[in-house]
């Protein structure tokens, strides 16, 4: 014996199907073949497909959320730029006072609080005080404090009318609030 | 019976399919082997299986070369879509902004915040004071206001010198356009003969 199995491929041979079986041999290796070309070179080109497809959409994704949050920065930038940094506080409450003087409102004193915000690095700072003065003098206080170039809110203004109605000078108690930026809060580049 | 003679038409088929002498209607008649009549039959089948491999090769084959064609393609875009996100970081960073994923992580907060300031700075006392000026009579005076910017609500207290003029006021404010559901909260005639009154209302902040 020359081979082990060359036996039983002889005996196989002499078989009556035996003329069929080189052509089952090569629909056999047709059928391998069919298989690997399927799963190898389809399959294969099928999976890249599926990942460059999700890459593509992260990265769709990805640009569209740096797009978005560029966007959103510039206009935070411009937000940031109004409102005075942590160390113009002291200067700011010196300005609210002096305005007082201009419009010829009495503001006698002014309490101060710094309190944090959701924003790690703006802090909200509370001034709150007592204004004295006459209708139109207060009004033109308040009109100012709004418009004022810094970020200034009123945020409690609670009218009481003293003295007698023929000076009439009126009390407000006022709160004004400002929110104090940081210096890592990026105020727009030049 | 009929089982002999269906298998004896099947041979006859199949004889006729497998030999060109036989479909010809010649004489054929191979001495060197055994005939075996379902050999060309099976053969025929096998041909047949064998013709629709290949075809689905084929079709694997062009539905492959196809799918390449797209991946190159997607290849390309996705090459095109990172080169734009590269260049749009490069250009934010040259703006001054940060776009890291820690910034990114933060920005959310921080326009929730900005959004908070804008609407509060939408809201003006002087506006307000203007607003109340004119829908007050003349024969009212009002001693104190205190507002709630959160919910816009008015606590004002002040005398008039009759209570038709309290009752006015409250009209007055029904239908007026900034102010709306005027309460009133209380209402006390003094030895004067004025009448001090407590009321609120809510105030509709309209930017101009």
């Amino acid at each position: 014996m020359m081979f082990p199995g060359l036996d039983r491929l002889q005996l196989t041979w002499r078989k009556p199907y035996a003329p069929i079986l080189p052509w089952v041999a090569f629909v056999a290796g047709l059928c391998v073949l069919s298989y690997g070309i399927h799963a190898l070179v389809l399959g294969a080109a099928e999976q890249e497909q599926v990942r460059l497809e999700a890459d593509w959409l992260k990265a769709r994704q990805q640009l569209n959320r740096h797009k978005e949050a560029k966007k959103a920065k510039a206009d935070l930038q411009r937000v940031w730029a109004v409102l005075p940094l942590f160390r113009d506080f002291a200067p700011l409450a010196l300005g609210v006072t002096e305005e007082a003087k201009r419009d010829q409102v009495t503001l006698p004193a002014l309490s101060y609080k710094t309190e944090k915000t959701a924003v790690p690095d703006a802090t909200k700072a509370v001034l709150q005080g007592t204004v004295t003065g006459r209708y139109e003098d207060l009004r033109r206080f308040l009109h100012n404090l709004e418009s004022a170039e810094e970020l200034l809110f009123i945020e409690d203004l609670n009218l009481i009318r003293s003295g007698n109605v023929q000076d009439q000078q009126l009390t407000f108690n006022i709160r004004i609030s400002t929110y104090l930026r940081g210096e890592h809060l990026q105020s727009p580049t030049p | 019976m009929s089982l002999d003679n269906l298998v004896s038409a099947i041979r006859d088929v199949a004889v006729r399919v497998g030999q060109p002498a036989a479909r010809h209607g010649a004489f054929a008649i191979n001495m060197s082997s055994r005939y075996r009549w379902y050999l060309a039959p099976a053969r025929l089948v096998i041909m047949l299986l064998a013709g629709a491999i290949g075809l689905a090769m084929l079709w694997d084959i062009s539905q492959a070369w196809l799918v390449w064609q797209d991946v190159e393609s997607m290849e390309s875009a996705l090459n095109q879509v990172q080169d734009r996100d590269r260049d749009l970081l490069k250009e934010a960073q040259q703006e001054g902004l940060d776009l890291s994923e820690a910034a990114l992580q933060v920005l959310p907060k921080e326009i929730e915040f900005a959004n908070h300031l804008i609407e509060k700075r939408s809201f003006s006392w002087t506006r307000f004071l203007t607003e109340l000026e004119r829908a007050i009579p003349q024969r009212i005076a009002v001693n104190s206001i205190r507002l709630d910017p959160a919910n816009a609500t008015i606590m004002l207290t002040g005398s008039a010198r009759a209570l038709e003029d309290v009752t006015t006021l409250t009209v007055t404010f029904q239908d007026h356009p900034q102010f709306k559901e005027p309460v009133l909260g209380q209402h006390r005639v003094m030895a004067s003969g004025l009448v001090e009154f407590d009321l609120s209302l809510r105030y509709r902040n309209r930017n101009p």
